[in-house]
């Protein structure tokens, strides 16, 4: 297992269950020692980081490192959640790196994502250890 | 819709259902990649992860089942949604009576859920009879499921009788649409409230924004969270 500085969770915001298992297969496969959180919806994950609604009474857990966002989600999609991350002050944001999942690369979505700074990376679905293990090294290592 | 078509043009008309065409295209191969894409993962994992448990590779199966399952169910939508009004002819249609065959075949959710449907007294107008059904089902049954928390849904159908279109009005005491969606709801497959939440696949304003189509008319949405909506349709007097 490999710890990496600065990453003690990766928050996966996700409506599709058998993609969210999948992914979590593949960081627990990749070696990345981390928690991995689980969110299915866009207000989910904000209340992760905000310490709010059905995560009000913990304050605790890990923040993020790493977020892995879809962006087609049912609700607030994964730029709805942008906007509102925007607002977070910088300690519920912490080291954060945002990357964008997305099915077909959409060049709408390249373009939107290439235009917001706090998007690190745009990946084409589904995850795999060598996409993980490149962003991790380009978020965390350099 | 004659003179609505004539004022914007046909070449603006052909660029909106070109445009509406290849924003269809883009959400169906979007949405169907979804339980393809897992199928394939899984199907993968169980042929290279040897060493799972056999609890794991149920889990595995239990995975490629519901994507095969979700995917199917799709393209039966996709079948509903493109065969709207194909080879049916437009008849005269006593719309009291589609109301009341939505309302018994809504009679479990109106039970359960206490709602209170009244509505103006219906004209009998030329339409394609099952769309106008699967139309009036679809905004009724939107109504009720949208409701409020330990609120009782109260659905008000109205009908004005104008030169060139009918207009219809069904509004709701319901949870609302934010304006940012006003759009979006008649996309196919979208949904803009958490599946957890309401159950539903994500067709039935797409139809129904079809089937107003096939009648010269057009459905819009008036709404405000929290307080109810209001969906409002026209069809034409010249079918």
């Amino acid at each position: 297992m490999t710890k990496i500085e600065g990453l003690d969770c990766i928050l996966l915001v996700d409506d599709d269950n058998a993609t969210n298992y999948y992914h979590n297969l593949v960081i627990t496969h990749s070696g990345v020692d981390t928690h991995v959180q689980i969110a299915t919806n866009a207000q989910q994950a904000l209340d992760f980081l905000k310490n709010e609604g059905e995560f009000a009474c913990k304050s605790t857990f890990p923040k993020p490192g790493l977020i892995l966002l879809d962006i087609n989600m049912p609700g607030m999609s994964g730029w709805d959640f942008m906007s509102q991350y925007k607002f977070l002050p910088e300690y519920q944001k912490g080291k954060i790196v945002v990357a964008m999942l997305t099915t077909s690369l959409n060049p709408d979505d390249e373009r939107r994502a290439l235009e917001n700074k706090e998007i690190f990376q745009l990946i084409n679905k589904p995850l795999t250890e060598e996409k993980l293990l490149e962003t991790l090294k380009e978020g965390f290592l350099k | 819709m004659e003179l609505k078509r004539r004022e914007i043009g046909y070449k603006t008309l052909l660029e909106e259902k070109s445009k509406e065409l290849e924003q269809f295209s883009y959400i169906v191969s979007h949405d169907l990649q979804t339980p393809l894409r897992n199928i394939i993962l899984f199907t993968e994992l169980l042929e290279m992860d040897g060493e799972a448990s056999s609890e794991t590779k149920a889990e595995y199966i239990s995975y490629i089942k519901d994507s095969a399952r979700q995917a199917s169910e799709q393209i039966k939508m996709l079948l509903t949604y493109s065969r709207l009004g194909r080879g049916k002819e437009i008849v005269k249609v006593d719309l009291e009576e589609v109301l009341s065959d939505v309302k018994v075949r809504l009679s479990d959710k109106i039970g359960i859920s206490n709602a209170v449907i009244l509505s103006d007294s219906l004209p009998v107008i030329r339409c394609f009879p099952d769309e106008m059904r699967e139309l009036l089902f679809s905004l009724l049954d939107n109504a009720i499921k949208f409701k409020k928390i330990f609120s009782i849904p109260f659905v008000r159908v109205s009908c004005e009788s104008l030169e060139e279109y009918w207009r219809f009005k069904v509004s709701d005491n319901g949870i609302g649409i934010d304006e940012s969606n006003f759009e979006n709801i008649f996309l196919i497959f979208r949904k803009v409230h958490h599946k957890e939440k309401y159950e539903g696949a994500g067709l039935g304003l797409a139809m129904a924004k079809k089937i107003v189509e096939l009648h010269d008319g057009s459905l819009t949405v008036a709404s405000e969270l929290g307080k109810g909506s209001e969906f409002i349709f026209t069809i034409s007097k010249h079918l």
